[in-house]
């Protein structure tokens, strides 16, 4: 499948999966995983306001990503690269530090 | 029949772990290498889960002196390989979610432990990625004895060469 195409079914799913948590946009990149396997890596953006999603949450949405991929003939695994707008950039100075 | 939880103490202290190091203030280089730290630590402690419920199972917790063997013998590709067969999803349908869970946040170790230095992580991703591991460790604990020991069969079991 293309990245189009993968991003289509990503975006339908993933936001119904994550209908609640702020679910913004997917952005798919097909690329080798660490192993040199093919592979697909899928920044899942979330809205701005959105705070840490639960691994229940996350989870279910990344079987229903899986099975609806599969269905379409991809075998390529999803990894899902959570992005937080909110977030300061990483190596910026953070005036919110941990309370 | 009651889900036994997870023996021993290190799988609970390696999520603890990570959220404390995601929490981190300081400079933003050493907050950087904090939330490496908390994604690898997240990651082990999925990591740890099957080898401690795998050798409870086929050994014993108690029988400390002979269970490193079995426990040791875990490695990660093929106990991620395992957990993602149509065998393993058979054996209960939580384990799918494990096996993805599993397979993403080893993904996120491998970038955590080997990339160059550089700002992979943010706060509240590095939290995400720790209530995923934090997930997959309650799917783990939760399955029955039985289906644990159907699960910890798989990475060891081998078909006799022809």
């Amino acid at each position: 499948m293309t990245e189009f195409e993968v991003q289509t079914i990503a975006q339908r799913v993933l936001g119904a999966s994550l209908h609640g948590t702020s679910f913004d946009a997917a952005h798919v990149e097909a690329r080798p995983n660490s192993a040199g396997e093919d592979a697909l890596f899928i920044t899942v953006r979330f809205k701005p306001g959105a705070g840490v999603t639960g691994g229940g949450v996350t989870g279910e949405a990344m079987v229903a990503l899986g099975h609806a991929l599969e269905a379409a003939g991809e075998h390529r695994f999803p990894y899902l690269i959570y992005a937080f707008p909110d977030d300061p950039p990483p190596y910026s100075d953070d005036v919110q530090a941990a309370e | 029949m009651k889900p036994r939880r997870i023996p021993g103490p290190l799988v609970a202290d390696l999520i603890a772990t990570a959220e404390l190091l995601a929490a981190s203030p300081g400079q933003p280089t050493f907050r950087q290498a904090c939330m490496r730290r908390a994604v690898s630590g997240a990651y082990d402690a999925v990591f740890h889960a099957p080898c401690a419920t795998f050798s409870d199972a086929l050994v014993g917790w108690s029988k400390a002196s002979i269970l490193a063997p079995i426990y040791r013998s875990l490695d990660h590709g093929p106990v991620l390989k395992k957990l993602r067969s149509r065998e393993a999803r058979q054996i209960d349908e939580r384990i799918e979610r494990v096996a993805f869970l599993f397979g993403s946040l080893q993904e996120q170790r491998h970038a955590a432990d080997y990339a160059p230095p550089s700002p992979l992580f943010s706060r509240t991703q590095t939290l995400t990625l720790v209530a995923d591991a934090q997930e997959a460790v309650s799917l783990s604990s939760g399955l029955e004895a039985p289906k644990r020991l159907q699960l910890a069969i798989l990475p060891i079991a081998r078909q006799r060469a022809a």
